[in-house]
């Protein structure tokens, strides 16, 4: 059986690929053309393929270049941190700045391990407040600041 | 007599109280990001697009060079105080520049620092206006294929130049050129891998893969491993230096101020090696090389001389050949494609008053850093104290308006996200991203002149062997590469970014 040496890299390089078969498939009905006259798919699926045989070198050394292990992964930090991303994304037009900033602050605040009540609430209401005049106000930036027109 | 007119003409535009007003702004939030460690000055500029959407280019770029610029010598604050670089560039200042701290001589590693970033930024600023022109009218001969083959050397030299693995790195630049592909065909306007969604009908949005694979991704390793930032509880001391400190720095500035000149304009991210060269370089030549490490004035003037004059001229390969040598400038490439202004040899015969005035405005910006910052120091100070945990849902929020503000879309947003969680598994697999961000920005010209190369040759690939300029730049990428393969190399190159 082979002994995988590489984590970090077998895991990179299998990525790679995962990602050159999802470009070959979008791709799968773009027209190549010819050299002379390239089609909109000639390029992407060229590189879909130089990046696949990449992750497929990655992989294939994993298996006999010894290489670093896999590192803890910070699960709650991911999801939270992207989720008050993922949050405005979908708050802000209906939410409007104000709620939708404070529901940004709220979630995210909550990844860091040493928060305190006190004093994120504090400079969560100052820094809606500061960015709710800079930005619709002072920049003249379309954002709605609340919820009712 | 051009060269006065062009400099008149600059002066004229950036002395202007709107632009001087920006310049000030951008120097100002530039150190600030810079003395903040763990936020770099890439996801800053993505930052703070929504702040020049309302201003005009030549504003909007002035203010973005200054926080660039500004970056630079915020990050040597830190690392003179703190023991921390702010900034990758100011890795090396901490070696020497710590040490002075501890000897209670912080003030005067500040001073010199600032006036040797001054100095180097002056003479690099001379260098853009001389080389500039010239450039520009030998990229204006430049077919198809010559841009195709300096392309090429760009993205070679900026996998050469990238930490880690060169094959690692190769990879990141391809997986950039396929992401680059992301949106209408340049031809046909077919819909390219945007898997059916309308929003992406446009490609994907610059500021959202800058954001999330550098600020986001950042911001998680952060909340993952909290540092300590312990600040200098000492005196800073006078910051004006003495003549025999001065005696001591006027070579090493000098000296770098070349090394750092030269560094910035070649392709690849040469700003960044600078400070390394110039410290590796004044240690060579020092008649006592045990000082070092050990608080000399020389170690932290000539490589902070350097950093800024790479950082300056960096400048150069954007603005004439439209070709952004590191990330930051894809950055910046980003940012004036939104102001409609297309970087290339053009801008400087098409708007002139653009291009000067932002070169003399750099002028300006770093007498401003020397002037504003210094009285500034112990404010900076009082930010490091700061912590974390308050300051990235600020960062978070600015991040999500900018990126919502540029085009006023909820899928931009989205793909912050979307990118930010490859950055963060891009860095626990230890990729480096910037060769990717700048094979992104540079993929869809590379295939345009591509394209348009082979329609003149007729689908024959010779076509860029048999044009000696393009031969040239070709054979240089390759050596690039071939060095790298090379062992003595490999290890000397470890050494410059883990020594």
């Amino acid at each position: 059986m082979l002994r995988i040496h590489s984590p970090k890299n077998l895991l990179g390089g299998f990525l790679l690929v995962a990602l050159a078969a999802i470009a070959l498939w979008q791709a799968q009905d773009l027209p190549i053309g010819r050299a002379m006259k390239m089609g909109p798919g000639y390029f992407p699926r060229v590189l879909a393929m130089i990046v696949g045989a990449f992750g497929l070198a990655m992989m294939a050394m994993s298996a006999f270049v010894p290489g670093p292990k896999l590192e803890r992964w910070s699960v709650g930090g991911i999801v939270l941190v992207l989720g008050a991303i993922v949050f405005f994304a979908f708050a802000v037009r209906s939410l409007g700045l104000v709620f939708t900033g404070a529901g940004l602050v709220a979630i995210a605040t909550v990844a860091a391990p040493d928060w305190r009540w006190k004093e994120a609430t504090v400079f969560g209401v100052c820094l809606v407040a500061f960015a709710a005049i800079l930005f619709p106000k002072g920049l003249g930036l379309p954002l709605p600041l609340w919820p009712w027109p | 007599m051009d060269f006065f007119a062009n400099l008149a003409l600059g002066f004229g535009v950036a002395l202007s109280p709107v632009n001087l007003g920006l310049c000030l702004i951008g120097v100002l939030v530039g150190t600030l990001i810079g003395v903040l460690p763990g936020i770099g000055p890439i996801a800053t500029i993505a930052m703070l697009l929504p702040l020049t959407l309302n201003l005009d280019a030549t504003g909007a770029l002035i203010m973005l060079a200054g926080i660039y610029y500004g970056a630079q010598y915020g990050g040597s604050t830190t690392a003179i105080l703190v023991n921390m670089p702010g900034e990758t560039s100011s890795v090396v200042t901490t070696l020497d520049g710590h040490q002075m701290a501890r000897q209670g001589r912080a003030g005067t590693a500040l001073g010199i620092a600032a006036l040797g970033s001054f100095f180097a930024g002056c003479v690099a600023t001379a260098v853009i206006v001389l080389l500039g022109p010239i450039l520009s009218q030998a990229a204006l001969s430049f077919g198809p294929p010559e841009y195709c083959a300096l392309m090429v050397v760009g993205l070679v030299a900026a996998t050469v130049l990238a930490s880690g693995s060169v094959f690692k790195a190769l990879a990141m630049t391809f997986v950039g050129l396929l992401l680059g592909t992301v949106g209408s065909d340049i031809e046909t306007g077919a819909p390219r891998l945007t898997f059916d969604i309308p929003q992406l009908a446009e490609g994907i949005q610059f500021t959202s893969l800058a954001i999330g694979l550098f600020g986001i991704a950042e911001i998680i390793r952060n909340i993952e491993n909290p540092e300590a930032r312990g600040v200098l509880g000492t005196k800073i001391g006078g910051l004006l230096p003495t003549l025999a400190d001065i005696k001591q720095s006027i070579k090493p500035v000098l000296r770098g101020t070349v090394l750092g000149s030269i560094l910035g304009i070649l392709p690849g991210n040469g700003a960044v090696l600078s400070p390394y060269a110039s410290y590796t370089l004044e240690k060579k030549l020092a008649k006592d090389p045990s000082r070092f490490g050990r608080g000399a004035i020389e170690g932290v003037a000539g490589p902070e001389s350097a950093n800024n004059a790479g950082a300056q001229t960096s400048f150069i390969p954007l603005l004439t050949l439209g070709i952004p040598p590191n990330a930051v400038m894809a950055m910046m490439v980003g940012a004036m494609t939104i102001q409609g202004v297309i970087p290339g040899p053009q801008v400087m015969t098409k708007s002139p008053e653009l291009f000067w005035g932002m070169i003399v405005s750099m002028l300006i910006g770093n007498a401003m850093l020397v002037i504003i910052n210094l009285p500034l120091i112990g404010l900076w100070v009082k930010l490091l104290s700061v912590p974390y945990r308050l300051l990235f849902p600020a960062i978070l929020l600015f991040c999500c308006i900018g990126v919502y503000s540029v085009n006023n879309s909820y899928v931009d947003v989205l793909l912050v996200a979307v990118f930010g969680l490859v950055g963060y598994v891009l860095a626990k697999l230890d990729f480096e991203p910037a060769p990717l961000l700048l094979a992104f920005v540079l993929g869809p010209l590379l295939e345009e002149k591509l394209r348009q190369s082979f329609l003149i040759s007729r689908g024959d690939p010779m076509i860029f062997v048999t044009r000696p300029i393009s031969l040239v730049l070709l054979l240089i990428a390759a050596a690039l590469l071939l060095i790298m393969i090379l062992p003595s190399v490999r290890s000397t190159r470890e050494e410059a970014f883990h020594g």
